[in-house]
């Protein structure tokens, strides 16, 4: 009778394996889950099932979404949802391994347009990480994903960004907008900036070391704001600038986000404080790494 | 930031096509592997340092270049 072999942490996990090696199977006890050597990396599953169980019950929910009747359901489905955990935007069975070049991701969000994010020059795409129950695409600088169709924000509009950069020196600019000089937000050396070069913010940052969470937010009488982890707000602004937002991970301009995405929403609409609260929910559930996010009220 | 500099573009793209040759460019969701920019009279593209595309160890000439920051915004 042949059986599983344990190991005791990831850095038991054999080297060397190839594609000869597809199928090779341990249970790795710190974790208690299965990986399993694809040919080119390995794989966790959960000793009980395929998936974790609670995976669905645990997604951001919405009617005509991939996802509905979750434990963190919002009336409003967002126009674009890019949630690294479910890459191509359909099965998080679908996910690449650890490490593999990023050339696609899926726009989760069920809508009819295709907004899905691509990039078929190799030098610049990014990179997909797996870092236990949390997976994120590592831009370096370098790397872009463009939407297969661009989108103009109404008056009214949210996004919501979870991400990081690698170093403080490195600049802060996951959504790319479709004409130079023109951004949703980023942050560079300290300031944080808003929607216009007169909305900003020198108070917050630099403080991305590790993940953040983002709200660029306005509402219907043109109050822009950014808020950061959940409802904290370090810039408010009245303005009606447009802005149409065309790629993750650079600007029209060659500027470049130095670091990790993990998850980008995009709505055309100004949702209510309670979905905004289970938006924060969801990700505070999400990302065990994620600082306390604070109610909006 | 690393790049593979060259004095012409020819020559840029013959090492970027020798990269390719390198790499398994082209593949499943790549086309190629850079395009050759002008920048201050040199050809040069972007060697990326991790990842399976990493090439900044084969590439020829590999220089290193500081990030550009963002100009005033409009």
């Amino acid at each position: 009778m042949s059986t599983i072999q344990n190991i005791a942490t990831a850095a038991d996990r054999p080297t060397g394996l190839g594609t000869d090696n597809k199928g090779v199977t341990y249970l790795q006890l710190d974790t208690g889950r299965l990986i399993v050597w694809d040919g080119s990396n390995w794989n966790e599953y959960f000793y009980d099932s395929q998936i974790d169980p609670l995976f669905a019950a645990n997604q951001l929910g919405y009617v005509d979404g991939l996802y509905s009747g979750t434990s963190y359901e919002i009336s409003t489905q967002p126009i674009m949802h890019f949630d690294a955990a479910i890459l191509d935007g359909s099965n998080p069975a679908n996910n690449p391994g650890d490490g593999l070049a990023v050339s696609a991701w899926g726009d989760r969000s069920g809508r009819a347009t295709n907004y899905d994010a691509t990039q078929t020059t190799g030098a610049a795409q990014p990179t997909y990480y797996i870092n236990g129950d949390e997976k994120y695409v590592r831009f370096d600088g370098s790397d872009s994903l463009d939407f297969a169709n661009t989108y103009t924000l109404p008056g009214a509009f949210n996004v919501v960004v979870v991400a990081n950069t690698i170093a403080d020196a490195n600049m802060l600019l996951p959504l790319g907008m479709n004409a130079d000089s023109q951004y949703v937000f980023f942050e560079l050396g300290g300031t944080t900036y808003g929607i216009t070069g007169s909305a900003v913010d020198n108070t917050y940052g630099p403080n991305y070391n590790s993940i953040q969470q983002f709200w660029a937010t306005r509402d219907g009488s043109n109050n822009h704001n950014i808020y950061v982890q959940g409802g904290n707000s370090i810039i408010s602004k009245t303005t009606a600038a447009t802005r149409t937002v065309a790629r993750l991970g650079k600007a029209n301009n060659g500027y470049w986000h130095t670091g990790d995405i993990y998850e980008v929403i995009i709505w055309g609409s100004n949702l209510s404080t309670a979905d905004k609260n289970t938006v924060n929910s969801y990700l505070q559930n999400k990302y065990s790494s994620l600082p306390i996010l604070n109610d909006f009220s | 930031m690393k790049y593979s500099v060259h004095s012409t573009q020819e020559e840029a793209q013959a090492e970027i096509t020798r990269i390719e040759a390198y790499l398994g460019i082209p593949t499943v969701g790549t086309i190629k592997y850079a395009e050759p920019e002008e920048v201050d009279g040199q050809w040069r593209f972007r060697v990326k340092e991790i990842g399976p595309w990493k090439c900044d160890d084969v590439a020829a000439n590999v220089q290193e270049f500081e990030l550009e920051t963002p100009e005033e915004l409009a």
